[in-house]
Order: structure tokens, then sequence, then C-alpha cells
């Protein structure tokens, strides 16, 4: 079933001929970056370059120009369909009574496995100079050969030329923007340098207000107390925040502007920017802080890596407030509600906002942990509260459990073992060290809590997220009228894919639990069912992980 | 739909760009942690702006 026609019943009965547009882009997307997955991991860039210039070359570039080609496509499709929707319409209506070429998908197999073994003779001894680069420029035409005739299964060339056409100049636009992204990019090291002085005079400035006996050393970088000093690389600089809240700020302002008052609303940019690189400097003074205060660990643990992001989201929900609330940036402005009239006005709160508690719980937890995450029941008495405050919203779902979901539940738990089996999981990994010299009291709680997280909140607040609101939302914004048991392959691809994209290495595994819990809600109608299956998963998992020391696994 | 595609195509885009190892020990964004606070991010952004319109 197409997005095109969300009003259908669906079936799990199809055929890849059936495929829109955006269904057989996404294929082809998944195809490439299983394929780059592989090809990255049997060939070592680095290892490969000293071998040959054109081995060096496509080293030296070949991250570049995979980002153009990705931020390229990406921009292109998003951009193109929400220009020129009849065009990609139009080419769906075609592509409907054109069926995947088979012959060039058996071509394109063809050329991967040249690409494979044009990848093992490069790593063969005893050849070089010429040879290298002969190997290497075969490698490249079979690569590219590839991906040509990928393409062309997918969607026919005429279609592609009538793609590119129907969206006028927007091929050259899009072209222009990466190739400038990718510029700017690299020439904005060059004000890393001058950006991270001025960054160092601030942490300066800021810990001569707070503490005493601060060591400076401008000419090294270095900066501390007698305790705990830090020397502030040239990418600590504030640079990558700031560039972040450049982009999420020009992206808010473009999709918005109807409700912006121009020009007044510019003025947001350059304050969140600002602010940003401010909070740059607090958090390099405020692990100085940590670390000279004795948590060393929790300074170079978990406070550096969430630290940065945690103001990134902070500025980049004050400039969302901003922009929506005060009436001198909109002219719209949105008022605040008490949370039955927020519930009733807003059906997205009670599926998402829950999920997007643990995530910020975890963030604060990890923050504010060393090697281990103490903190870990903050995640679950968060979630338990926000779940609890939007019961009556959940009263009305079918929360009702059959066979399938404890089944399906057990399929995804051996799965997911086999998969982390199959991906080199070291066979037995013991309690970690902090959790095992602790207290049994200690320990006993935090695995309770673990347990409780994994077996409750999680899986009720993930399958809200992801199969309750965004499997249905890419169907239709009024996500609430579409039924349980529908959905569309690009809704159930893309929901799968973000929610496996969460599980860190076992992102694959994460994939095909998404696709079968969503499985388990569409067969029976019911969110219920999959929140049964993620729990049966999660409860497995954890039995396996106390049971067996498979401790990575959480 | 618009503001959907574009926060996944942040997320997406997010996740390419951070995608790369850093040879910093304490970097201002960490890339192990990037796609989690997109994600964040980008449900709070469709929280913020999911109101049933009358």
């Amino acid at each position: 079933m197409s997005v095109g026609a969300p009003r259908q019943a669906s079936s799990f009965s199809f055929t890849l001929e059936r495929f829109s547009v955006f269904s057989r882009l996404l294929t082809l997307a998944i195809i490439f970056a299983v394929e780059l997955l592989v090809i990255s991991v049997a060939a070592d860039g680095a290892e490969l370059a000293h071998r040959g210039s054109l081995l060096r070359f496509l080293a030296a570039w070949g991250p570049w120009i995979l980002r153009g080609i990705v931020g390229f496509a990406a921009l292109f499709v998003t951009f193109g369909y929400l220009k020129s929707k009849p065009t990609f319409d139009a080419i769906s209506e075609r592509l409907a009574t054109v069926p995947i070429g088979r012959g060039l998908l058996a071509a394109h197999v063809a050329a991967m496995v040249l690409v494979g073994a044009l990848t093992l003779a490069l790593y063969k001894s005893g050849i070089s100079g010429v040879q290298v680069d002969l190997i290497a420029g075969c490698w490249l035409v079979a690569g590219i050969a590839a991906i040509a005739f990928a393409a062309f299964a997918a969607v026919p060339l005429a279609l592609w030329v009538q793609m590119v056409r129907g969206t006028g100049y927007l091929w050259l636009y899009t072209s222009t923007a990466v190739v400038a992204a990718c510029v700017v990019g690299n020439s904005s090291r060059l004000l890393w340098r001058p950006m991270s002085r001025l960054t160092f005079s601030m942490v300066e400035g800021l810990l001569r207000l707070v503490a005493t006996g601060v060591t400076a050393n401008p000419a090294k970088m270095i900066i501390g107390t007698a305790k705990f000093r830090v020397e502030i690389a040239d990418q600590c600089s504030g640079f990558e925040g700031a560039g972040l809240i450049l982009a999420f700020g020009v992206v808010w302002l473009c999709l918005f502007r109807k409700e912006c008052r121009f020009p007044q609303a510019l003025l947001l940019v350059p304050a969140g920017v600002a602010v940003m690189y401010l909070l740059n400097a607090v958090r390099i003074a405020a692990l100085i802080l940590i670390g000279s205060a004795g948590a060393r660990e929790i300074a170079e643990g978990g406070f550096h890596s969430q630290a940065g992001w945690i103001a990134f989201n902070v500025v980049a929900l004050g400039f969302s407030v901003a922009a929506r609330r005060m009436p001198y940036f909109t002219l719209n402005p949105q008022r605040a509600k008490p949370t039955e009239s927020v519930t009733s006005d807003n059906p997205t709160v009670a599926y998402l906002v829950p999920f997007l508690t643990i995530l910020g719980a975890g963030m604060i937890a990890g923050a504010l942990s060393g090697s281990f995450e103490w903190l870990y029941p903050l995640r679950f008495f968060a979630a338990a509260g926000v779940l609890w405050m939007f019961r009556a919203k959940y009263s009305s779902l079918d929360w009702r459990v059959g066979w399938l979901g404890p089944a399906i539940g057990m399929g995804v738990f051996l799965l997911w073992i086999a998969i982390d089996r199959l991906t080199g999981a070291p066979a037995a990994n013991a309690m970690p060290k902090v959790l095992a010299a602790s207290s049994a009291v200690a320990r006993i709680t935090w695995i309770s809590f673990r347990v409780l997280a994994a077996g409750v909140t999680v899986p009720i607040a993930e399958e809200l997220a992801f199969r309750g609101y965004l499997l249905r939302r890419l169907i239709s914004q009024d996500f609430e009228s579409v039924p349980f048991s529908r959905f569309t392959w690009l809704s159930l691809l893309v929901s799968s894919v973000l929610f496996g994209a969460l599980h860190g290495s076992l992102w694959f595994a994460g994939i095909v639990a998404g696709l079968l819990y969503a499985f388990a809600m569409i067969r029976r109608g019911r969110i219920g069912e999959a929140v049964a299956a993620h729990a049966t998963t999660n409860v497995l998992l954890a039995a396996y992980v106390l049971l067996y020391s498979q401790w990575h696994l959480w | 739909m618009k503001l959907l595609g574009s926060m996944l195509l942040l997320i997406g885009l997010g996740s390419v760009a951070f995608a790369q190892e850093q040879d910093v020990p304490a970097p201002e964004i960490s890339p192990a942690t990037a796609v989690t606070a997109v994600c964040m991010i980008s449900g709070a952004v469709l929280v913020m702006r999911g109101r049933r319109k009358k």
C-alpha cells in the first residue's frame, strides 16, 4: 500500500511492483546503506591509502563525497516533494505499473560481487604502484556501476529524468548547497583556533569567579585547578554546538516563516548561537569544577559526553518556545495550557512525552554518572510518573494481549541473541565492577529498577512513540484516526529504522524488532500486543543478562 | 508531514554527520549520544507543534 492511498485497508500480501516512488527510494537507500556498511567494515581506507595514488585520493575525499551524496539525496527528495508534489505523484502512478528491473537488479548483485573480489585483491601483498591503481580504478567503476544498476532497477531512467525536469533547478540549488556546506564545513576549521582562545578566556573568567587556585596556561591551552586540569582542544571551541543551533534556527525560520514576525525573529539565530557558545564555556568550567571536587570519573565519563547535547537541547527548546510564545517574535503567540486541556488539544503529548522523558532522564542520569549509571532508577521514576499523569488518555486504548505478542517477543529475543553472537559479542562479561563492589541492598535495588524499567516503562513508552504515534503519524496528520491495524510500507520502514537507530551497535536487531512489534500491533489491531511483545523481549533479555553474565546487552 | 519529514531528515543527517570517530577525549558534541539527542529535540518540537487544528 502506498502513502498516496492511506484510506485503503492494508495487508501484508504485497508485491514490490506496488511500491510508490518513496518506498522504492527508501528501499534503495537501505540497500546502499547496508552495502556501504559491509564495504567499510571490509576495507579500511586509512590502511589502504599508502598503497596507491587513487586510493590516497579516495581515502582523503571519500568521506566528503559520501556526505555530499547523502546530503544531496536527502535534500533533493525532501524539498522536491515539498515543492513539486504533483511530479512525485505522477512518478508514483507510473511506477505502480512498472515492475522492479530484475535484470538490472541481478547486474547490481554481480557488480557488488566484483567490488567484493576487488576489495580482497587490494589487500593482497606483492602488488604495488600501477597494479594497485588499476585495481582501484576497476573497483571504483564497479562501485559506480552497482549504484547505477540498482537505481535504474528501482526507478527507470526515463522517470529519473522526469523527476529532475519536474523539479526545475532544484538539482542545481541542492548541489550548490551541499558543495557550499562541505566547503564551509571544511574551511570552518580555520575558525577553531581563535574561537578556542576566546573559549579559554571565558572558562578562565568563569573559574576565577567561583574557584581559588586556578591555573591557566594559554600557550598550551591548559586550564584547571591543582587537582584537575584540562586541555581545551580546537574541537572544543564551541563551534559544533553553535553550528548546530545555527542549522536548527535557520530550518525553524524557513519552516515556520508564516508564523514568525520578521525581521525580529531573525534575532533569535544570533542569540541562540551566542547562548550556545557561552554554554560551552560553562560546560568546560563545570567539568573542571566537578573533576576538582573529586568526581574525576563523572567529569571525564558521563558529563562530557552528555553536557554538550543537553545544552543544545535546552537552547533549541528555548529557541522554539521563544519563537512560538513571545509576541515580539511571532504573529500568533501560543499560551501554555493545563495538562487535561493539553492532552485533548494535542494528542501527540500522551504518545511522545513518556519516551522523551526517558531520553531526557537518561541524558541527565548519564551526565551525573561516571563509568556506571547509578542513577538509572531516575529513568524509571520519570517515565512512570508521566505515564501515570496521562493514564486517563491511555484508558481509551486497547491493551488486551493474546498469544501473538509474547510469541513475537520471544522470537525477537532469540534473534537479538543470535545477532549479538554473530557480530562478535564476548562469550560472557561480568557485572560492572562498581555494581559488583557495592552493598547487596544497593545492587539488588539497582537491578530491580533496571528490570522494572525494561519490562514495564520502556516497552510502554517506546511502543506508544514508535508504533502508536510515528507509524500512524506517517500515514496521516490526524494519527489518532488511523486504526492500529493500518500501515503503509513507508511508515513501517521509517518507524522501524528510527527505532533501530536508537539501539547503537545492535541497530540491525533493533530494526527487525521494530518491524516485528509493528507486525504484532497491525495483525491484532491493538497497541497492547506490541507492548506485550516488547516487554517479553526485554524481560527475557534481562534474565539472560543476569543468568549468563551478558552485561554488555544492558 | 512537512515538519515530521524535516525532523526525520534532521535525525538522518545528524546521524551521518556525527557517525565518524573523533580523536578528542572530551568532545563538545559527543557522537556517541547524537541519535538520542537529536531524537529528543525532534520529538520535543513535534510535541510542541502537535496541537490539533480547529
